[in-house]
């Protein structure tokens, strides 16, 4: 069954992605680390959950770990309706191309593409048509307000810009989820505020689902849900407003609403499937 | 070895030991300053135990090369010179009446020595009053401490007692109260022999002798000499000490030859020693040179051409030669023109102007002398005395070093390229530890310590690698050298050369000093690269800010190599010394470049723009400069540098270096072109978009991989086409023979002429014999009408008669038309009257220098003009040539140039029908040919031949001889070269492997993103394998391309003095050096490749 297929089988209950009882462990020499405790989530279509709790509670391990970038030892994930468990990496890695969108606290954009390269490089991973994908890229730059720096390259933007970039970069697929690891954590406070309105903005106006890692209370403040983590455990699920879902449907790959769907790109499997 | 690249050794020796020790002494006082970042530097060397064997040994690598250069080129040095002190003995210089050819210099008297035919058929007899007046004019002067009069010839001995056993030996006639100091004559047992004591009739045989004769004491031998044959008996077999050195030696009193040959008070030669021992008497020989030299010139005949050369067209011919000439002789020359200022001739200017080394370079100025004065076919020039003094020793070690020291340069130029990419090894290796340490590196420096702190700690680190890797590199060096000798002893043993390993300390010294300085260069440069990290982007990990200032320190820079480089190239010019030149010109091309990039700031281009123009530029004139054909230069005013060896190296570096420009400034370009290619498959474009984008944006760390990989291949690829060209040139026998077997030239004057002789031997059936050609050389002047300077200028007539024509095999690398082929045009030349071929050797190259309107004649001799060694066809030329001793001039149509491998000679060939036609006299000398039957041995028929004729004053040599010992030769060189450019192919490679690694370590993160974005390991795998591939292949298509094209212009030049020599491209070799460099580069980036799909995108991520 292809990764699309078993996307497009997923529930149809709103849940994009869903943790039953995970365990994940780390050898630091000699000793052994449980980052996860039997971790169970669910976080809706269209919600933004911040996971807040103090360094080395398990934080990124569960963020890795929900969107198939880490293995973990015991439990479920189910992403986009897919069942990571035993999933190849290569499966795995095709999920993430057409199912999710990564944003970090470094920015990482591959700094030797300019911006409007990095944006369209999920694009050209699930196959789209070079001028197709530029075009799309540009959209969404527009979207995040870069449209004219879209010629630039990481090192020539501001750090806000990088961020709003990989933003686009996130945004490009209409991914399911977009993972962010302490988004606003390079940025001044001004600059913060940027990113996270347009996240909000995003969530707002297209419903896309952000699961953000963060320490900042302010951060947090501007989702739905908090999640508390400590020593591995969600010690508390906090909401904080009600989840409304009145945009289009944005990012719901499995739903088949993608901006791409039905081109010649997306019929088949990603070119770069190994 | 004396010399280096035409530099003393031990001046390079003490500068590069000076240059280590100041280095290693400001490194430790600096340490032993800094205690705490010693031991930081000193402590991270255990830490990663295989990673630091594996550093020492690539910054071993240099030394290694370094060592095995040296150590071949002393072996082959003192082989050589082994040699010619087993030739020569105790002799410093002798003084002889060479066969009157002004053109033979003491060069070419050495040559003869090393080759073992020492002054054979050049010298004739004088009286031996002579000596007499010598001895007497000599006496007390303590720098001789032997002279003595002697005939020495090369004889054909045979041993009467043992059937058809014969040899060729060296025959002294010695007097018998010759100073003992030339050699002790001891019986072997250890009885000392007096000459005097020898009976009239017996003969005395060294070792060797005895051994070739299979002769025993009161045997009967017979020496054919100066067309007699003496009957002696066979007195002991003794050891000769220092006489005659490790030849073969027969030695006679001196009366005793002198009557049995009929040539009572006649000797051919005056030995003469210096004071001293063995090896250190050369020291005296210029001096003693200086002493003896005027008292061999008639003071009458040094007046007159004082007077001569004093006129303004002497002088002017003189200056104007001057840029032509090699130092020596032109140091020579230069004293002359000091001389010629004064009133009269002193012994100095009588000592120069009867130096046979000058006296060649004078030849060409005599005769046109003479021309001026209405005296045409004479020289005014020459001397009336005919005896000349030759520093037989001081020659015979200039060759000797002149041979050790060519090859030593050959390895050490080409052993540069390996050492280039070495280094770059040794700064790719310190970036990699750089990469691996970035963020310990950014966090030493939040804490306070400074660049210069931190490029502190890499240099104490890279000084233990580098201590321990020149120690290795010695080791190694030494081991491979010694194994490279030893694989040549085998393949020259079979030539009869016994190859001497020598390991000179001098050498060692210099390889391991030589060897760490450039390592330590390297280092304090790697180091540098190292230190500038951006301290917040280290600690964060995220890649550094882009450094695009063009500020007054490039300006400053660019400045500084304008202005240094003009000052070069002025240098250069006034000195004649190319290599400033060549630097000038590199370093104003580099300064221009710099500068442009400053001066265009303000015009509104980008940076990235800005340094495409500028560097591309720049790199298209280096190119340019070294590839374009000398007459472009010269048509837009530059003079262009011999493509000469000692030039190669900066050529090489210049062109890789400008190719490098081009391509790394213009990779965006080729990335656009890929993808647009791979486009139908969109992962394949994703990878190579990827791929190219890093290689485009990563400038410096591509164009050192690129050039890495081109400078080998480079080097490889020049190597490769020198060895095709020479094996083209040299192993063809049938090429150099030209259909004929055997050679059999008079060595006598007033020899009889073989044709007359054939039928009566009694060694040789006629039967044997397909043809007997001979060749006459008439001493001719050549005009060609309409061409460069009407003058006469001194050319070899070669007249061959009708056997000759009809048998000889030699094509032609040019035809006039209406000729259908080789055959043809000998056809025309035997059947027509006034028809000529000339000699490869007498045709310009293409490019080469034209000749002058009005050049100096001094030294030139006649070329002809209209046609080029390259050109496969031709116009009928005429030429005027006339015979300096008589007759009338004759006209000669040019109708096709010879093969220049063909081995009869230089200048004009005739048929002796045509030569007729002028009136002058036939030549008194002549060289037969002869053809053998196809089943017919040449060796047997050869030593047949010399038992028969050699009392006639006749020698025949076998002709394919030569050929085979050149093959050998070749072979050694070609084992030799490959041995030692494949080291450098290593370092290649390894760089490859090096820069691989160092990006999945420096790319690790954005490997996790790449990883998370939905990049399958695969095609992570895919790109760093296309990274590799395409800097493999864009280093080997440049390396190719620049080697073919460099190589092209070094076998040009080259051409000027070999025009066997043509440039011929080994595709097959070629091809089999890029695939096995191209899979290796591969292999070694597999595994990097395949780690970098492995990196688990969470670990990644967190770092």
């Amino acid at each position: 069954m292809s990764a699309s297929r078993r996307m497009a089988s997923q529930s149809e209950n709103g849940t994009v992605v869903e943790a039953r009882g995970l365990w994940k462990r780390y050898r630091l020499g000699e000793v052994v680390v449980e980052a996860l405790r039997g971790v169970s989530v669910a976080v809706g279509r269209g919600e933004i959950v911040a996971i807040m709790g103090p360094s080395g509670c398990g934080k990124t391990t569960l963020l890795h770990c929900l969107s198939g970038l880490d293995d973990f030892e015991a439990g479920e994930v189910l992403l986009a309706g897919a069942s990571l468990g035993g999933m190849s990496d290569d499966w795995k890695t095709e999920l993430r191309a057409r199912a999710t969108g990564f944003v970090f606290q470094s920015y990482n954009l591959l700094p030797v593409l300019s911006a409007v390269e990095n944006v369209e490089l999920p694009l050209l991973l699930v196959g789209a048509r070079g001028r197709e994908a530029r075009q799309r890229a540009l959209d969404v730059l527009e979207q995040v307000g870069l449209r004219n720096r879209a010629a630039h390259r990481p090192s020539e933007l501001s750090g806000g810009e990088q961020q709003r970039v990989a933003i686009a970069r996130a945004l490009v697929n209409r991914p399911a989820v977009i993972w962010a690891d302490e988004p606003t954590g390079n940025l001044d406070s001004e600059m913060a505020r940027e990113v996270l309105d347009l996240i909000c903005s995003l969530n707002a106006n297209n419903g896309q689902t952000f699961v953000i890692v963060t320490h900042a209370p302010h951060v947090a403040r501007r989702a739905h849900r908090i999640l508390r983590m400590a020593d591995g455990e969600i010690v508390g699920d906090e909401r904080l407003a009600p989840l409304v879902l009145d945009g289009p449907a944005f990012g719901d790959a499995a739903g088949g609403t993608s901006v791409l769907r039905g081109t010649s790109a997306l019929r088949g499997t990603s070119a770069l499937r190994g | 070895m004396e010399t280096l690249l035409g530099i003393p050794t031990t001046t390079v020796v003490v500068a590069v030991a000076i240059l280590f020790a100041l280095g290693l002494g400001s490194l430790t006082l600096n340490g032993l300053r800094n205690r705490l970042l010693l031991t930081l530097a000193i402590r991270n060397i255990p830490r990663r135990r295989t990673q630091s064997a594996l550093i020492a040994l690539g910054l071993a690598l240099g030394t290694v090369i370094i060592t095995t250069a040296l150590n071949t080129g002393d072996t082959m040095s003192y082989t050589v010179r082994s040699l010619v002190a087993g030739t020569v003995g105790r002799t410093d210089e002798v003084i002889v009446q060479p066969v009157r050819d002004a053109r033979r210099t003491g060069l070419d008297v050495a040559q003869s020595i090393a080759n073992g035919t020492f002054l054979t058929g050049a010298l004739t007899l004088f009286d031996q009053g002579e000596y007499e007046r010598l001895a007497s004019e000599l006496t007390g002067d303590d720098r001789i401490a032997g002279l003595t009069p002697a005939i020495v010839e090369s004889v054909t001995v045979a041993n009467l007692a043992v059937e058809g056993r014969q040899a060729q030996v060296q025959l002294y006639g010695l007097s018998p109260d010759y100073p003992t100091i030339f050699g002790r004559f001891e019986v072997v047992g250890g009885r000392p022999l007096d000459l005097a004591e020898l009976p009239t009739g017996k003969v005395l045989a060294n070792l060797e002798a005895g051994a070739e004769l299979q002769a025993e004491p009161g045997q009967p031998l017979r020496v054919y000499y100066h067309g007699a044959g003496i009957d002696l008996e066979l007195a002991a077999i003794v050891n000769n000490g220092d006489l005659g050195g490790s030849q073969p030696v027969l030695v006679i009193p001196l009366g005793a030859l002198q009557q049995a040959a009929g040539k009572e008070r006649q000797i051919n030669q005056i030995l003469v020693a210096n004071r001293g021992d063995r090896t250190s008497s050369v020291q005296l020989s210029e001096e003693v040179t200086r002493r003896i030299r005027p008292l061999l010139v008639d003071s009458a005949a040094a007046e007159r051409l004082h007077a001569l050369l004093r006129s303004d067209l002497a002088r002017a011919e003189l200056a104007a030669s001057l840029p032509t000439l090699d130092p020596r002789t032109r140091t020579k020359v230069e004293a002359l023109l000091r001389e010629l200022d004064a009133v009269g001739p002193s012994p100095e200017f009588k000592a120069l102007i009867s130096d046979p080394e000058l006296e060649r370079r004078l030849f060409g100025l005599g005769t046109r002398l003479a021309s001026l004065q209405g005296r045409p076919g004479t020289n005014l020039l020459s001397t009336s005395s005919s005896l000349r003094l030759i520093e037989v020793k001081r020659l015979s070690q200039d060759l000797a070093d002149r041979w050790g020291g060519a090859l030593t340069a050959v390895f050490v130029v080409l052993g540069l390229f390996s050492i280039a990419t070495g280094v770059m090894l040794v700064v790719l290796i310190f970036v990699l530890l750089a990469a691996e340490r970035r963020s310990e590196l950014g966090i030493t420096r939040a804490l306070g310590a400074k660049s210069r702190h931190l490029i502190g700690m890499f240099l104490y680190e890279g000084l233990v690698y580098d201590l321990l890797g020149s120690a290795v590199g010695l080791a190694i060096g030494t081991a491979v050298g010694a194994l490279l000798v030893l694989a040549s002893a085998n393949v020259l043993q079979e030539y009869g050369i016994e190859l001497r390993p020598r390991v000179e300390p001098r050498s060692l010294l210099l390889a391991y000093c030589l060897g760490a300085v450039l390592t330590m260069a390297s280092i304090v440069y790697g180091a540098w690269r190292a230190s500038r990290v951006s301290v917040v982007a280290a600690i964060r990990n995220v890649p550094d800010p882009p450094r695009t200032r063009y500020g007054g320190r490039w300006l400053l820079l660019g400045s500084s190599g304008i202005g240094l480089g003009i000052a070069a190239a002025w240098w250069g010019a006034r000195t004649g010394w190319a290599l400033p030149m060549g630097v000038g010109v590199a370093l104003v091309v580099l300064g221009l470049t710099l500068s442009a990039r400053v001066w265009l700031s303000g015009t509104g281009l980008s940076a990235h723009r800005r340094d495409r123009v500028c560097y591309s530029l720049g790199g298209l004139l280096l190119v340019a400069y070294w590839l374009a054909p000398g007459d472009l230069l010269r048509a837009g005013g530059l003079r262009p540098l011999p493509r000469s060896m000692d030039l190669f190296f900066l050529a090489g570096l210049s062109v890789v270096l400008g190719t490098i420009w081009l391509i790394v400034f213009n990779l965006d370009l080729l990335s656009h072109v890929l993808t647009w290619l791979a486009e139908r498959r969109r992962g394949a474009a994703l990878v190579a978009r990827t791929a190219l984008a890093y290689l485009a944006r990563r400038r410096s760390s591509t164009g050192l991989a690129i050039g890495m990989f081109a400078l080998v291949i480079f080097s490889m690829v020049v190597a490769s086409v020198l060895l095709t060209g020479t094996h083209r040139a040299y192993s063809d026998p049938e090429a150099m023979r030209g259909g004929f077997d055997v050679k059999v030239e008079q060595t006598v004057g007033g020899a009889p002429d073989l044709g007359s002789l054939l039928p009566e031997l009694q060694t040789v059936k006629l039967s044997d014999l397909a043809a007997a050609a001979r060749l006459q050389v008439a001493p001719a002047e050549a005009i060609q009408p309409g061409h460069g300077a009407q003058m006469w200028r001194p050319v070899g007539l070669q007249l061959l008669d009708d056997a000759f024509l009809n048998a000889v095999g030699s094509g032609f690398t040019a035809r006039a038309p209406g000729y259908r082929d080789d055959a043809a045009v000998w056809s025309a030349v035997r059947e027509s009257s006034g028809l000529a071929v000339v000699a490869g050797l007498a045709v310009r190259r293409r490019g080469g220098e034209p000749t002058a309107a009005s050049g100096p004649a001094v030294g030139s001799g006649f070329r002809i003009d209209g046609v080029f060694q390259e050109d496969a066809s031709m116009q009928p030329l005429p030429v005027w040539v006339r015979d300096t001793r008589g007759g009338q001039s004759i006209k000669l149509t040019v109708i096709g140039v010879l093969d220049p491998r063909a081995s009869f000679g230089n200048g004009l060939f005739t048929s002796a029908a045509s030569f007729a036609e002028s009136g002058a006299p036939p030549p008194a000398r002549s060289t037969h040919f002869l053809k053998l039957q196809p089943d017919v041995g040449a060796a047997d028929t050869t030593r047949a031949l010399n038992l028969a004729l050699s009392d006639r004053g006749l020698r025949a040599s076998e002709i394919g001889d030569e050929v085979r010992r050149i093959q050998g030769l070749r072979m050694l060189l070609n084992e030799l070269l490959e041995g030692f450019i494949g080291v450098g192919l290593l370092a290649g490679i390894a760089g490859l492997g090096v820069i691989s690694t160092r990006a999945v370590v420096e790319r690790r993160q954005q490997i996790g993103v790449m990883r998370a974005l939905g990049f399958s390991r695969r095609a992570v795998h895919l790109c760093f394998l296309l990274e590799s591939s395409i800097v493999a292949l864009l280093g080997i298509v440049a390396g190719i391309g620049l080697g073919l094209a460099l190589s092209y212009r070094l076998v040009e030049h080259l051409g000027r003095e070999y025009p066997e020599i043509f440039f011929s491209v080994p595709w097959g070799q070629i091809g089999l050096i890029a695939t096995l460099a191209y899979c290796a580069t591969m292999l070694t980036t597999l595994l990097p490749a395949y780690q970098a799909g492995r990196v688990s995108p969470a670990q990644a991520l967190r770092l």
